[in-house]
Formats: structure tokens, sequence, C-alpha cells
């Protein structure tokens, strides 16, 4: 990595240090620094030394780049390298989103999702609906161009109709002009819901806590810039498919209690406004059938819940 | 070493004892034989029982007697103790002592009978049983009786038949060219005995067919012609007749066989693609037609015959191509459906022999792009330009990773490039490098290969053109547009391709009756 100089330098300074003890930072020395005037003129040489290196850094950096594009048209990898590109911007986008996606022009950009479709498959059993699913997909709609696609797979007999329009049956993008395709799958699967991009290169994500974080990634900003916020929303997603699908009936008690404990305080689970953590946990608490019985803040939640715009067809939905 | 001293050495005592003994012993078994020569002699003399079993008389159609026989399929726990008449083939016996058990057959259902000596019956009936060869006709009375354990080997598990009287209509030759056993073994199954390879199969085509599994399989077939038909007809298709005989041929020109035609020649359709649309032209509106294609491709590989039967449809639509193609994947769907929920019991039994996975499939069907199956093939490795043509193992693939995805076995390809598909394909209006047309696929197998076609005589010949065709001898087809034409899509799929497919079979030899190829052309 690069090698930084050390900030102060009491060798400089010409301060006797003892050595017959541990070696300790001096107290004096660091309040130095608040004291303005005393020797300023020294910090800011300091501090022009410092740009300085990060500009021969970047000089050196872009020096790299452009050898490396030499490379690229040398050797003809170009065109190959385009497309691997733009499946790899994606994965750069969910890692990399704290300085670069931010810009409008990489939300409404193709670069996103390639200029091909991104299809991302979810299959998902009809005796437990997904409903966090919709709220996500409305989310998306606002950013994306976005286009659904609702199967019913051959190991299910039948799906009752209002399954089979939960994504909206409005305005149909073409596949060309979507860039973002959302395909849901009825299908008889035992272990939760289950999503798939490109399996022959990463494996299925399971659950429906993970599909709703795969999701809400894709989303600018990426629930996950706050740090804060994104292990609060952890929090709350585990809890879901933890203790409120996957626990016994002490465990869905004991999570519906901290819920409420939660709720007593704040109106929302995560920040000062409805997200797609609340959806996922409302999801959560209707295909458990413990909506019905919910009371106090949990029941006071789940009707501002209800009364949001991207909820309303959960609502529809999930009686 | 020690043997071997002794049998040099002057017998002992003790072996001439032996040998006293093992003499006396053959005499007396000797003894015994004639005596029981005498008494079977004896008891076929006076046999009660002869007009229990024989061999009939050819029938002539001489009587009309009012006796009822009934089939082996409805033949379970319920009927029990019911004394019934069964007409079915001998497909194995094995007597044992006193007793001779059977195995008859009928179609892919078959059942154990058992005929014991008794007061009624005799030795020598029990003999005659079991000296019936094997794939005769016999008519056979008894009483359907359950058993205490499940009889594994037959598909009616709970009952026998305690038989009572037996007779042959028609005695099969006692040497086989095969065995129905060994040609129905499953083919991981070697340990268990001799295969079948497919040549002597179809060779013995008669005795291959009577399998269990080909009756599945055959009886399957017919379903998807059926359910084809059931599926048109309900969206108001008219089934039509093209002819095979044709003067030209239809589809470029090569791949066809030339047939004399009086004091000229003529060849055989390749397919009714032109008189399909001609009807269009004449108003039926939607048309699907039923009947042998033939093709001349020398290729001997596991999915070509040079006659198969062709099930082609057209129909005009209104605005956009889409709505036929909706059609098509909607009848599909109602085909895979019908056969899932009509034909479990056949499917199970050709699974027994040639394991499979179910065929899975998506409702409504899933329609990708071109260009994203390129994007996911190119992800995959493949180098292929935008415009190439799939080559088929890139079809293979393909076909993997959409089953890896969307775990289906059944898809539509929409937007082939312009330049991989015929030139009366219609170009798409946005983009002159892609074409409104589609294949379709099942288990990474391309089944159908359809389009909007070109209804616009002028674009017709700009095309032609386009393609370097002799315009003088497409005339007739431009022709047919030159009256007003709606706007009209369509495909055709080959059955036996289908049928193979969604079984899951490798090799359409198995799903023709009696397969055409290069190099077999009997029976």
């Amino acid at each position: 990595m690069f090698k930084l100089d050390p900030f102060y330098n009491f060798e400089e300074k010409g301060v006797d240090l003892p050595n017959c003890m541990f070696k300790m930072d001096k107290v004096i020395g660091s309040m130095e620094v608040l004291l303005p005037g005393q020797n300023g003129s020294d910090e800011l040489s300091k501090l022009q030394a410092l740009e300085q290196r990060q500009r021969r850094i970047l000089e050196e950096l872009s020096k790299m780049e452009s050898q490396v594009e030499s490379l690229e048209t040398k050797f003809g990898v170009q065109p190959a390298n385009q497309s691997a590109n733009q499946s790899a911007s994606q994965s750069v986008n969910q890692s990399a989103n704290t300085y670069e996606t931010k810009t409008p022009e990489r939300v409404k950009g193709p670069a996103v999702v390639g200029d091909v479709i991104h299809d991302v498959v979810i299959y998902a059993n009809p005796a437990s609906p997904p409903y966090s699913l919709i709220y996500l997909y409305k989310s998306l709609q606002m950013q994306y161009s976005c286009r659904t696609a609702i199967h019913i797979h051959s190991s299910v007999k039948s799906v009752p109709d209002k399954l089979m329009n939960c994504l909206g049956n409005g305005v149909r993008i073409e596949r060309p002009k979507a860039q973002i395709a959302l395909t849901l799958i009825w299908k008889d699967v035992t272990h939760g819901p289950q999503l798939r991009v490109s399996p022959s290169s990463q494996t299925p994500i399971n659950g429906e806590s993970n599909i709703a974080r795969y999701l809400a990634r894709l989303l600018q900003p990426s629930y996950e810039e706050d740090l804060h916020l994104a292990c609060l929303a952890d929090h709350w997603l585990d809890l879901a498919s933890f203790s409120l699908i996957g626990g016994n009936s002490k465990e869905r008690a004991a999570a519906v209690r901290s819920l409420n404990a939660h709720l007593g305080k704040k109106s929302w689970l995560v920040g000062d406004e409805a997200s797609f953590v609340d959806a996922v946990v409302y999801s959560a608490l209707s295909q458990t059938g413990q909506r019905s019985g919910a009371t106090g803040n949990v029941q006071n939640w789940l009707k501002a819940c209800e009364s949001q715009d991207r909820f309303e067809q959960i609502t529809l939905f999930a009686d | 070493m020690d043997s071997e001293n002794k049998e040099n050495a002057p017998l002992s005592k003790k072996a001439l004892k032996k040998q006293q003994k093992e003499a006396e012993k053959a005499a007396k078994k000797a003894e015994r034989a004639a005596q029981q020569a005498a008494e079977a002699e004896a008891a076929e003399g006076e046999d009660y029982s002869k007009d229990r079993y024989g061999n009939t008389a050819m029938i002539q159609s001489r009587d009309k007697p009012d006796r009822v026989l009934v089939k082996i399929r409805t033949l379970t726990a319920s009927e029990a103790n019911k004394k019934i008449w069964v007409r079915a083939r001998l497909h194995t016996s094995r007597a044992k002592g006193k007793q001779c058990f059977v195995v008859l057959r009928q179609q892919h259902f078959n059942i154990q009978g058992l005929i014991a000596v008794n007061d009624k019956i005799s030795k020598a009936m029990v003999r005659f049983a079991s000296n019936i060869t094997k794939e005769s006709i016999v008519d056979v009375e008894g009483v359907v009786s359950t058993v205490p354990q499940k009889i594994e080997s037959c598909t009616q598990q709970d009952v026998e038949l305690q038989i009572e009287q037996i007779f042959v209509i028609s005695q099969a030759e006692p040497r086989l060219p095969l065995q129905i056993d060994d040609a129905a073994r499953a083919d991981d199954d070697e340990s268990q005995g001799p295969m079948v390879n497919q040549d002597t199969r179809l060779d013995n085509r008669i005795l291959d067919l009577r399998t269990a599994t080909n009756q599945a399989i055959f009886r399957l077939e017919g379903g998807v012609v059926q359910l084809f038909r059931e599926a048109l007809m309900k969206r108001d298709f008219v089934e039509v007749h093209t002819p095979k005989i044709i003067s030209a041929a239809s589809e470029g020109g090569a791949n066809v066989f030339e047939v004399t035609y009086f004091k000229t020649s003529a060849y055989l359709a390749q397919s009714p693609q032109l008189y399909k649309q001609m009807a269009i032209c004449s108003d039926f509106d939607r048309v699907f037609t039923i009947g042998a294609v033939f093709r001349a491709e020398d290729s001997n590989t596991h999915r070509h015959l040079t006659e198969f039967v062709g099930l082609d449809l057209e129909m005009a639509f209104n605005y956009h191509y889409h709505e036929a193609l909706e059609v098509i994947g909607a009848m599909f769907n109602d085909i895979f459906r019908g056969l899932r929920d009509r034909y479990q019991t056949e499917i199970e039994t050709v699974n027994r022999q040639y394991p499979a996975e179910p065929f899975k499939f998506l409702e409504p069907p899933l329609m990708l792009n071109y260009p994203e199956a390129v994007k996911m093939l190119r992800e995959n490795g493949v180098e292929m330009g935008d415009e190439d043509d799939l080559t088929t193992p890139a079809e293979k693939l393909l076909g993997r990773l959409v089953k890896a995805k969307y775990d289906t076995d059944f898809f539509i390809l929409d937007k082939f490039p312009m330049a991989v598909r015929p030139f009366y394909t219609m170009p798409d209006p946005e983009d002159p490098k892609q074409s409104n047309s589609y294949d379709i696929f099942m288990r990474g197998e391309e089944i159908m290969s359809g389009a909007q076609r070109i209804h616009d005589p002028k674009l017709l010949i700009e095309r032609a053109l386009h393609h370097e065709l002799d315009l003088e001898k497409i005339k007739s087809y431009i022709d047919s547009f030159r009256y007003g034409a709606p706007p009209h899509a369509g495909g055709g799929i080959g059955l036996e391709r289908v049928t193979m497919l969604y079984l899951g079979l490798d090799n359409i030899r198995k799903v023709s009756l009696f397969p055409r190829d290069p190099k077999r052309l009997t029976p």
C-alpha cells in the first residue's frame, strides 16, 4: 500500500525523549495542532508535501491506465472486454458505490445493467408469497425502466389470479427497452424464495431477506451507504428471516416483542421513513399469519405501513 | 492330490459300500420314474380336464359366443373372486412341479396367472400350459384373487389369476428374433442380461413395438397429435390437407426427393409452407395441417429422419406477430399440460426404461430475445458475433443456461438476426438487422422455426433479389400475394422431435413407428 510519512516528526523538533520507560505520545505535542499560529507555516508545508505526494500518485495511476489501454488496443481485447465490463460494472456498483455511482448519469445510464436487459429471476412458492417484492419493484421502477413477467412453473398446478398480477399489470415495456426485468416464477420451492441472475457464475440467493438485500443494492443510493442504517437494516432483515419465518413459536413471540419495543420509540424500523426493511418484516408477519393478531405498537406500525403508497399493492394481495 | 490317489488306489471297503449304495439309489430312481410315467400315462388316459385346454381351430368367424373378454388393465383388488375371461399374450411361463406360473400381457399391462394341479386341472394341462410358446395369443378363464405379497414384476400388483381354462388362439414360433424382456430392459441395466441394439430392434420392429415402453411411447405420440388438434380447434383453426406431390421445390430447392410423375418429374413436399400461406390468402384465417413431410438430407444423426410427421400452423394476425407467437406458446402449453395430466402412466412406463427428468415448462412460456441469448452465451465463453446463427452446441448450452436460470425446458427465442433467416422473413421495423422471427426450443433443441412472413409482393421481390434467388422459380409463390394478403405468421414442428424431447429420449428412431432414414427403407 501507499506509505505515509508520520505527521509529526519529533526528532526535528529536538524534544528529548526519556528512554528509561515506555514511550508515550506527548500530550503537549498533540495540543500544538490545536493552537493556531504557533508553528502553522511548518504544518502548512507538511500539508503541501502531502498534497504533492497525492498528485504524484494520481499521475502515476493515470499513466498506468493509459498503458493498460494501449495494451488493450494492441492485443485487440477491447470489444470482448466491454461485454465483460457490463456484467462486472453491476458488481462494481454494488460494492464501490460510495464515490462514483452517486452521480445521476450513472443512475440513468445503461452502465448499471448493460445494454441488454438485466433479468432477475425469482422462484417463489405461491403458498408463501414474498410480498416485499412488490415494494422493491415499485422502488426499482422509480429509477429504472423495469418490466415484469410472472410465470407458473409446471410443478405448480394453479395459482390464485391475484398473485398472477401482483407486480402490476399496467403498461408493459417491451423486453429490449427495459433495463431491469423481474421474472417471478411461482414454483414449488420448499425453503423460501430463491433468486438467480447468472447461475453459471453465482450461487442462488435464498430467502426473502437476502433477495431484498440484492434488490435494494440495485437501488441508488444503496441502503448500505450509511453503515449505521445498514447495520440496523440487517438486524431487522435477519429477525424477519430467522425468527419470524424460520423460528418456532417462542422465537416468533420474542421477535414480535422486540419489534413492539422498538416501535414504541420510533415510527419506522430503519431511519425516519418507510423503507424496504419495513416491507420485508411486514411480509414476514403476513406469511406467518401474525399480522391479524398484532397489537399495540406493531399494530399501529402495520397501519402506518398500509397507508404508504408503495404498500398499496401489498395490502391488496396479502389478505 | 489326496482324491487322485484314492481313485487310483484299489477301492477301500468304505468306497465299495458307497458305490453299492449309489447303485441301489439309481435303481430306485429308475423304478420311481417308470412308476411315474405309468401314472402319468394313466392320468393322461383318463385326463379329466381335457376340455379345459388345447389349441383352438383357426378363428374363421364361425361362432359368435357371448363370452365377455375383460381388459387386464381393469383387474384390481376390487375385482377379486370374479371369474373372468381374458385374451392376452403369454409373456412368460415358468413350470414348477405341479404348478405353472404364467405372465399374461396386454399392451403395457400384465398380470400373473397360476395353473396348479387340483381336482379340475390335470398334470397334463399344466404341462400343456408350460409348453405354450412365448408371445402366443391365448384365451384364459380364471378367478381373480388377491395376493398376500405385491407382485413386483407385473403392473397389476395386487391380484393374480387362478387359471381354470386356457386355449391357444394363435401360436408364435418358438424361436423369437429378440426377447421382449431384453428389449424392455433399462439402458443402464446390462448386468441383468443381454441388450438389444437399435438395428435389431428396427429390423424386428413388430416384436420390439410390443414392449411396454413402446406401447406407451406411441400412445403418447398419438396424444401429442390429439392435443395439438384440440388446442388449435379451440382457437378457431381450420384443419386443411396440402398436397404432398408438388411441381417445384418449395424451400430453396435442395434436399427434395424427385419422383417420376407420368412423363415428367415431380417432388415430394418438404414442407406445407407455401400451401398454408395460400390458404391464409384464401381467407381461412387460421389453418393447421398434419401430414408427412419429406427431406432428402443425407444426415445420419439422432434427430434427422427423411420422412416425418409435420404439425404445421399458420395464422393471420391483426397488428403484431406476437399475437401469433402467443397462440403458438399457449398451444404448446396446452399440449404439455395435457400430456402431464392425461398420460401420467405412459410417461412413467417410458421413464422406467429410459429415465429422464420430468419435462418442465412455464405458464405463460418464457420468451427471450436473441441479443439476450447471445449475451448469456458470451458470458459462458462462446465466441460469436451479434448476427451469427446458433450452432448446435451453442443451442444445447443455451438450453442448459436457460434451464439453470429459469428452470424450464421450453422457451421461445425471438428476434433472430435477419442474416440467418430465409428471404420471406419480415424484417424488424426499427432495426433492419433483426427480423420478426422466432425459434422454439425443447430441452435445448430447436423444434420450431417460424416468423412473420412477408405478405407484400414488392418487398418479397426485393428480399429475394437480395438473396440472389431466381425470381422465375418462385414466381407462383410471389404471385399468391398479389390479390391482397393479410399479415400472417406461423411455423411447423416435427411430431417425432416433440415426442422425443418431451420424453427426454436420445434417438428419434425410438419415436417413429417405422423410421425412414438414409440407411433404412424397411420394414
